[in-house]
């Protein structure tokens, strides 16, 4: 029996980017759920909320609209990279942000609601500018939070089927990830070699988790939270 | 101290998966490929077998799906060269649209079958195994799937369809309609091609099947595009070429529960 691993690589390949590049972009919208209070901010946080509400098919059927050649998103993509979003690599990966971005808002948005005001006025009379009491004062104060929504929306985007299928095309050594591939063991009623792949990516995911879970506990165990 | 540590293991960490992942993400250029709807997979992985065996140095790419979802995905330009069709439509709607180089050509007809995940004491009839039982009927979504709209064209030519219409059960394709006979849950309409798969092999002489009458359901066309977008065109149509005529192919066809096509349409891919 020869085991492919080319899905299982792009699947957590998928997983590190899609993770890595998330935390970036939430964090802005986070603070401005923490921090700020505006007439629509019920508005936005709802927005915010929907891509979880959607059925993965409704979500993918939408996103191939905009990502096509023709859509908002892929006509933008191909003018700046030269080259289309759809049924590609970095399509899958903005697809994937979209559909866990909620998964990842929110828990950092409940992290910065939990840290006491107190000490970041504190910085400020120290002194410090709003940048530097973001980097010292308040990300070391939610380090949890921070692990767990890392945890969650990598863990969700390794269990992701539905939108990267159709977004993604199922091409092998690209978008095919592990999910699909052992979709299409069942389809083609494969159970021995479903239940070997299910086996392989059930383990390293679990790996996986479970070093991020010692290294976030340990650190948390340090501080005594 | 410690905090620098750890941060420090959690980059090198980062830095290798990100490493390992880059490194076996690179291209591959002259790949044909070809979308293949997903009751046809079997046969066509042995199609490629047989034609990288005849041709060396080409490179074909299976990529399977429900037709639907396949039409789709070339609508909105997936890169695939070639698109087997479990049916006439799809592919004529691709046409239509101006994305195909020619019409569909059938490449093979489907067969149906009726199977239950039993053995049958005195044989399997068509009458006795939907008539009477009390048990499930399960046939693929007929508004989907060409099998599942043969499948309520043997009911209704049968006579059957009244009696059997309190206990169908519509799966989502040929497979999921098979896996539920598998599973005991009553007969089932479906390809003959899924006998090859394991897990049929597995249960071999351990369940009981036959194949309906041809004459009580219209033909289960499947027909085959290039798609004008392709970039491998000469390749493609070599491979077409190689399914619709080559004497291996008819035979793997037929060994995957087809009827290959004894005429073929050539020259009017243009």
């Amino acid at each position: 029996m020869d085991i492919n691993m080319t899905p299982f690589i792009v699947s957590f390949k998928l997983a590190a980017v899609t993770t890595a590049l998330l935390l970036v972009v939430s964090f802005p919208f986070a603070l401005l759920l923490s921090f700020t209070r505006f007439r629509l901010k019920p508005l936005l946080e709802s927005l915010i909320t929907l891509p979880a509400v959607l059925p993965p098919t409704v979500l993918g059927f939408y996103l191939i609209i905009i990502f096509s050649p023709g859509g908002i998103a892929g006509k933008l993509f191909r003018n700046i990279f030269n080259t289309g979003l759809l049924f590609s690599f970095p399509g899958i990966v903005l697809a994937s942000c979209i559909y866990s971005f909620p998964l990842m808002v929110l828990p950092l948005k409940n992290g910065l609601d939990s840290i006491d005001r107190a000490i970041i006025e504190a910085s400020f009379t120290l002194g410090k500018t709003k940048c530097e009491t973001l980097i010292s004062v308040i990300i070391p104060n939610m380090k949890l939070p921070i692990y767990s929504a890392l945890v969650t929306v990598f863990a969700h985007t390794i269990g992701g089927f539905g939108v990267v299928l159709m977004v993604g095309g199922n091409i092998p050594g690209v978008t095919r990830v592990a999910s699909i591939a052992i979709y299409e063991w069942v389809e083609k009623l494969d159970f021995a070699n479903a239940h070997i792949y299910s086996g392989i990516l059930v383990s390293i995911s679990l790996v996986i988790i479970f070093i991020l879970n010692q290294v976030n506990s340990r650190g948390a165990g340090r501080k005594g939270v | 101290m410690r905090r620098e540590k750890r941060e420090k293991r959690i980059k090198a960490w980062t830095f290798t998966l990100l490493a390992a992942a880059a490194l076996l993400s690179c291209g591959r250029e002259n790949v044909l490929r070809v979308a293949v709807a997903a009751n046809f997979s079997a046969a066509a992985e042995e199609l490629k077998k047989e034609y990288e065996k005849l041709n060396p140095g080409k490179k074909v790419e299976i990529i399977t799906g429900s037709s639907g979802k396949l039409a789709m995905q070339i609508i909105h330009g997936a890169p695939y060269d070639l698109f087997f069709s479990a049916d006439m439509k799809r592919p004529g709607k691709l046409r239509e649209r101006g994305l195909t180089t020619g019409r569909p050509l059938p490449y093979a007809f489907g067969r149906l079958i009726l199977v239950r995940g039993k053995k049958e004491k005195g044989g399997m009839t068509l009458k006795k195994a939907l008539e009477g039982t009390g048990e499930r009927v399960i046939l693929a979504n007929p508004e989907l799937a060409p099998y599942g709209k043969a499948a309520m064209e043997v009911l209704e030519r049968a006579g059957l369809l009244a009696n059997a219409k309190p206990r169908l059960i519509i799966a989502e394709n040929v497979v999921q309609s098979a896996r539920y006979a598998l599973l005991g849950k009553g007969v089932s309409f479906t390809a003959l091609s899924l006998l090859t798969s394991p897990a049929f092999r597995e249960r071999e002489g351990k369940i009981s099947w036959i194949e309906v009458d041809k004459k009580l359901y219209g033909e289960i066309k499947q027909g085959v595009v290039i798609i004008s977008k392709s970039e491998n065109r000469e390749a493609a149509r070599s491979f077409l070429d190689f399914v619709l005529t080559g004497k291996e192919a008819k035979r793997i066809i037929r060994h995957y529960g087809y009827t290959p096509v004894e005429k073929t349409g050539r020259g009017k891919m243009e």
